[in-house]
Formats: structure tokens, C-alpha cells, sequence
């Protein structure tokens, strides 16, 4: 439901303006907001006997430096991993003071531990790329060597590389040959050989080459690669090692300071805010006045608070709401328990206008029913609920996800209750093995199904139209209201043509139906004016799209059905099992998915149209954020 | 007989034809809303009911077709 707005006034001495916005700040249930004399609407009364307060340079000054201030925490915050840490008994003025003088400091030790790490881990990932591939290289060692030759290999990364080796060893002659080999695990290696005479001078030659990406050659021969590799092992360790302690270092610092910085961002995000609301003050030459919106049984809770504080000399005035306030009143949903958890549904929405309905408790019931009767099957439903049982009280932390796993529970009832009435569990393994009983045969009744789907879209889209008619007569819109309730007759008239020409019984009251529907017309376009038929047209076509209801159910039944055919089609009883598990797992995703969007789909375009008014501002009490 | 085979063929161009425009609807608004979720990825909700909305088309027709060949 939309919560029953006040609009108030508090007024006071001008000198505790500061302290009646911190009671206010604590107790987080006033949106502040300008007086409408200076807003876009213009004001009835005539002039406002005060005016807005005028910048105040202390204020601004220190807005600057909090604002800059906490640039700097949130770029410290988005550093610092996220560790377990004390929070800091100081006073938050203290810590700030403290934390402006280092945090510069902070910010560049940081990034020296992270760019030195950086390159720690970039040399430990090429030397272990190096270990291996020395490792690898041994298989090219050859038992019986060419006498007088050496040989010597380096590893390709890409062709580039070897084109580039070819080119510097083609002005050598066939002093050096090259070679193009294949290791274990794929690695591909240049080998060159040389006469082993030449070695200290090819050595230093190559010690000059330049070669993109490419690293010194190694010497094929055992003793120099087992060399290579234990000088490339203690130098592994030493910057693991290295690495390590780093990381050390940052962790601790990291649970010393990350409270700190938390303390710090959630006290500066206060006093920002505080300071924001002071440029919505007004004052006369003594006092002090703001305006705001707040839920009206919060009321009682302000004036309380203020009364305890000021003694009475700070009061609250409720005043008046005028028709002109409507488009400004700030919404507030308050649901019961129940449905709580589908205001994640609504607040994908536009806000609704304060004259408008919340769609919450529409949502709450009519949402898990057609999930229920799209997926209706007994042990998808378990599924699904075991699933959300689970999930409930493992993401406590995370309380979207809880209210997603609350609605998954409920349309898991929902699809276990219509899985009952349609004798589906797992598709027609309960007919078959467990012997249910069932009431509808979704798989071979289509076109009673379809009327069920198409008579449950009347309903909805009835509804739909009976709260718009209410919502355009609150607001003495009659000729709208007029039209909603033509609407609503010429359904009704339409359902009983349709009848009438398909029950035998009711096939005298045709004529006097269609007659009936001749007058409605004109009716209609009088209220509705020209575009009343194609209006008319299109709540049909609503209704229609309620087909899907029973088109997405036989999509589901008949891939349970074709899961369980392709199960029994394998010989191997186990083998079944599991091709059976996994189609019907297949299933229960896409029975998820599916009945989702479409059940959100009916409701965000063919339900929601007929009533409801966008255009409300979001509630944005001055709190600690 | 022919009468039959003209109603399957009926019923077949009315789902068929359906589905087709719908899997164009949606290719476009697919693409579009990839490209909104780029940048706002707070869409999401969103741009998949703008993607289920095509699906009317094929509904209808799947309607359409289940009349033709039962009714």
C-alpha cells in the first residue's frame, strides 16, 4: 500500500537550526525538501514571510573539505581488501583529523605495495614458466651427442619469434643451423647448434641479440640445465618469498585501517548530508523554518523527539495538502509481511503517482498464482522449494536475494498446488508410477485449457479496469471513470455473445445481446472519445495474451513428457535415471525462467495499464547516507 | 482430405509466420538492450520484459492455430 503522507513545517529559534536537523538526521523519517514558493509550483497564499537562509562561508568550507576528503577514503576503500576489522572507539572527529593527514600518504604506500607486487608476481609467473620448460627440455638432451657440436634451445611464444631467428641466423652461414621442435605438454623451441669451438663467442653474440618476447637460449646438456633450473628454483623461492611478506604487510594493514576508513566514509556521508539539508533552510530575522514530507505515523515520533530535545521551542506543523501538492508527495510503500518481499517486483517499475494504487498486493497474489499454473508440476515444486528453504536463511546477509528466494517459496507452493490438481509429478511419472489422480489433463485438453487462461486474462484485465474507474472518480476524472465502467460492461457483454453463440441454451439471448452492445458503443465513444473502440480493441488483445498462460504450461509438460520418453527409451536403468535428471533439471530452469518473465510481462503491460499513474517521487529522508 | 491439409498448412503459416516476427522483434530489441546493458547494467529487469514483449505475436498465433485445428 502507499503509505499516508504529512506535510509539515518545523519551525524554531534560528540558532538551534543545526541541532534540530541532526534530531531529525537520527531519527531518518523526514524528506526535506524547498518550500513550493520557490519551487516550480506557485504558491496560493501569496508571499512567504521568510526567505532562504544565505550561504553560510563556514559551511561551505567545510562541505569542500569533506567532500574532498572523501574522495580520498572511498579511493583508499576501493584499495583495501575486504578483511575482518575492529572498528575504531574513537570519536569520529578524531579520526577524521588523523585520517586527512595520512591518507595521502596511505594512498601512495598503497600503490608502491601493489605496483611492486605486480611485478613480483610477473617475474615468479615467467621464471615457473622458464622451470617448466626446462623440465621439458631434457627430453631433447641427446644421450649420444655429435662430437664437437653444441646445442641450444630457446622457446617459441609466437611465430613472430621464429621468423625473427631466421632472419639473425641467415647472415651466419651454416656456422649455426636451426631447427624447429615440438617438447612435452606442446611447447615449441627453436634448437640451434654450433660447433662447440665457437661456443664462448656465439654466447656473447647472442647475448647481443634482440629478439620481441624472445629470452636467452639454453644449453642442451644435462649438467647446464639442471644448473639452470636450481639457480632458477632458489630464485623462485626467493621471491615467493618476497611476495609473500608483501602480502603480509598488506593484510595487516588492511584489518589496522579498512574500519577506520569505514568509520570515517559512513561519518562523512552523515555530515555531507547534514550539510546538505541546511541549504533547504529558511529563516526569518529570529527563526528558522524547513518543510518536509513524512509517513503520517511517524508524525507522533518527530514531534516527540523534538519536544524531548528543545523543550517546545522547536515545533512541528502539519499543514494542509492541496490538490496541487499531489504530483509532489514523496512515496512511502508499506506492506504487510507477506507481501514485502514482491516490492523487489515493483521497484523495477516507475514510482507510482501518491492518487495511484501500489501494485505490490496485486503482484503478491496474482504473480506466484500464474507461475503456479504455468509450471504446475508437484515435484518441480518441491525443487523449488527445498531451493528457496535454503537459500533463505543462507543469504541473510544479502536481503534482496532473501526476498527473491521468498517469492521463489511461494510460487513454489503455487506450482506444487496446481502440479496437484494437474496429476503431474515430474510430468506423468506420478500418473504412471504412483498412480495420481489429477483434475486436469494439460497435456490433452488444449482448448479447455485455453478458455481457462483466456477466462483467468478476463478476470485480471476486469480488475485492472475496476480499479482504474475507481482511481479516475477519487481524482473527479467522471468521463474516465465513465468510459472504465463501459469498458468492464462491454467485456462482460462480448463473454456473453461468445457464449451465447457456442451453448446451444443461450442461443435466444444473441440478439437482444448484440443490441444491447450497439447502444454501448456510442456510449463509450462519448466518454472515451473517437480512439474508444481501438482502446476497446486492445483490452481484447489483452486478454488474448493471457493465452500464453496455457501455451508456456504445455511447453513445460511436453519437455517433462519428452524427458521422461527419451529416459525410457535407454536401455540402462541408471543411464535413464540420469539423462531423465538432467532434462528434467533442463526444464526446471527454463520453468523458472519462462514463467517469470511472462507472469511479470502480464502484469508490467496488460494489467498495470488500465490503473495505475506513474510519477511519484521516491521518499529521500535526511539520514546518516 | 483437402480440406485438411489446407487447414494444417493454415495453421502452420499462422504459427510459423508468428514465430518469425517475433524472433525479428526480438533480435532487434535483443541487440538494443545488449547495448543499453552495456551501459546501464541496472536495466536488466527491464530490457528482459522488453525482449519477453514480442512473444504477444507468437502467443496469437500459437492461438490462432490451436482454433484452426481443434475448434
Amino acid at each position: 500500500m502507499i503509505a499516508r503522507m504529512s506535510k509539515v513545517a518545523v519551525v524554531g529559534p534560528k540558532r538551534l537550526a543545526g541541532e534540530t536537523l541532526a534530531v531529525i538526521q537520527q531519527l531518518g523519517a523526514l524528506h526535506i525538501e524547498e518550500h513550493e514558493a520557490t519551487s516550480a509550483v506557485p504558491a496560493e497564499a501569496g508571499e512567504a514571510p521568510f526567505h532562504p537562509a544565505p550561504p553560510d562561508e563556514n559551511l561551505l568550507t567545510r562541505r569542500a573539505f569533506y567532500e574532498g576528503l572523501l574522495v580520498r577514503v572511498n579511493d583508499m576503500l576501493e584499495c583495501l581488501p575486504e578483511v575482518a576489522s575492529r572498528l575504531p572507539q574513537l570519536a569520529p572527529t578524531v579520526v577524521i583529523h588523523s585520517l586527512h593527514e595520512v591518507t595521502d600518504r596511505h594512498l601512495r604506500q598503497w600503490k608502491e605495495w601493489c605496483a611492486a607486487g605486480d611485478k613480483l608476481r610477473s617475474e615468479i609467473s615467467q621464471l615457473t614458466r622458464r622451470q617448466e620448460l626446462i623440465t621439458r627440455l631434457n627430453g631433447l638432451v641427446e644421450r649420444h651427442p655429435v662430437e664437437g657440436e653444441l646445442r641450444l634451445a630457446v622457446e617459441l611464444t609466437d611465430e613472430a619469434q621464429w621468423a625473427a631467428w631466421q632472419e639473425v641466423l641467415l647472415g651466419q652461414g651454416d656456422r649455426i643451423t636451426l631447427a624447429r621442435k615440438t617438447v612435452k605438454g606442446g611447447a615449441e623451441v627453436a634448437v640451434l647448434a654450433l660447433p662447440a669451438a665457437e661456443k664462448n663467442a656465439v654466447l656473447e653474440w647472442l647475448a647481443t641479440l634482440a629478439i620481441p618476447g624472445g629470452e636467452q637460449p639454453l644449453l642442451l646438456d644435462p649438467q647446464a640445465l639442471r644448473l639452470a633450473w636450481e639457480s632458477g628454483s632458489k630464485l623462485l623461492g626467493d621471491l615467493s618469498g618476497r611476495l609473500t611478506l608483501l602480502e603480509e604487510r598488506r593484510a595487516t594493514f588492511a584489518g589496522r585501517w579498512r574500519g577506520i576508513y569505514l568509520v570515517a566514509h559512513d561519518w562523512l556521508h552523515a555530515q555531507l548530508a547534514l550539510l546538505a539539508a541546511q541549504t533547504d533552510l529558511y529563516e526569518t530575522e529570529l527563526c528558522f523554518w524547513l518543510f518536509g514530507w513524512l509517513p503520517s505515523p511517524e508524525l507522533p515520533r518527530l514531534r516527540e523527539a523534538l519536544m524531548q530535545r528543545f523543550a517546545g521551542q522547536v515545533v512541528v506543523e502539519e499543514q494542509e495538502i492541496r490538490e496541487h501538492d499531489l504530483a509532489r508527495v514523496p512515496i512511502v510503500l508499506r506492506n504487510p509481511g507477506y507481501f514485502q518481499p514482491f516490492e523487489l517486483l515493483v521497484r523495477l517499475l516507475p514510482i507510482p503517482a501518491y492518487t495511484s494504487f501500489d501494485l505490490t498486493p496485486f503482484l503478491a497474489i496474482f504473480f506466484p498464482l500464474f507461475f503456479g499454473m504455468m509450471l504446475g508440476d508437484m515435484g518441480y515444486g518441491f525443487i523449488l522449494l527445498v531451493i528457496a528453504l535454503i537459500t533463505i536463511p543462507a543469504a541473510r546477509q544479502r536481503p534482496l536475494l532473501v526476498d527473491a528466494a521468498k517469492i521463489l517459496g511461494v510460487c513454489a507452493v503455487y506450482t506444487v498446488i496446481f502440479g496437484f490438481l494437474f496429476g503431474e509429478l515430474f510430468g506423468a511419472v506420478g500418473r504412471r508410477f504412483f498412480h495420481l489422480p489429477h483434475w486436469i489433463d494439460r497435456h490433452g485438453s488444449i482448448v479447455p485449457m485455453l478458455y481457462f487462461a483466456l477466462s483467468v486474462g478476463f478476470i485480471h484485465i476486469g480488475l485492472g479496469l475496476a480499479l482504474g474507474m475507481v482511481a479516475a472518480f477519487r481524482q473527479g476524472e467522471k468521463r474516465a471513470g465513465l468510459f472504465k465502467l463501459g469498458s468492464i460492461v462491454l467485456l462482460c457483454l462480448m463473454a456473453l455473445i461468445f457464449f451465447s453463440f457456442r451453448v446451444e441454451r443461450l442461443a435466444m439471448l444473441t440478439t437482444p445481446l448484440l443490441m444491447v452492445l450497439g447502444v454501448l458503443l456510442p456510449l463509450l465513444i462519448f466518454t472515451g472519445g473517437f480512439m474508444a473502440p481501438l482502446e476497446v480493441l486492445q483490452t481484447i488483445g489483452n486478454i488474448i495474451s493471457y493465452a500464453r498462460i496455457m501455451a508456456i504450461g504445455l511447453t513445460s509438460v511436453l519437455l517433462a513428457y519428452v524427458a521422461n520418453r527419451i529416459a525410457g527409451a535407454i536401455g540402462s536403468i541408471w543411464v535413464g535415471v540420469l539423462v531423465a535428471s538432467l532434462l528434467h533439471a533442463l526444464n526446471i530452469v527454463l520453468g523458472v525462467f519462462a514463467p517469470t518473465v511472462h507472469s511479470l510481462r502480464l502484469h508490467y503491460v496488460e494489467f498495470l495499464g488500465k490503473f495505475m499513474a506513474m510519477g511519484g517521487r521516491k521518499f529521500a529522508p535526511l539520514g546518516k547516507s | 482430405m483437402e480440406a485438411k491439409v489446407l487447414m494444417g498448412f493454415a495453421a502452420a503459416l499462422a504459427m510459423g509466420l508468428s514465430a518469425l516476427a517475433t524472433g525479428w522483434a526480438q533480435s532487434r530489441i535483443g541487440a538494443a538492450g545488449a547495448g543499453a546493458l552495456a551501459e546501464k547494467p541496472e536495466l536488466t529487469a527491464t530490457v528482459i520484459i522488453l525482449v519477453a514483449i514480442p512473444e504477444t505475436m507468437v502467443i496469437l498465433g500459437f492461438v490462432i492455430a490451436a482454433m484452426i485445428l481443434m475448434l
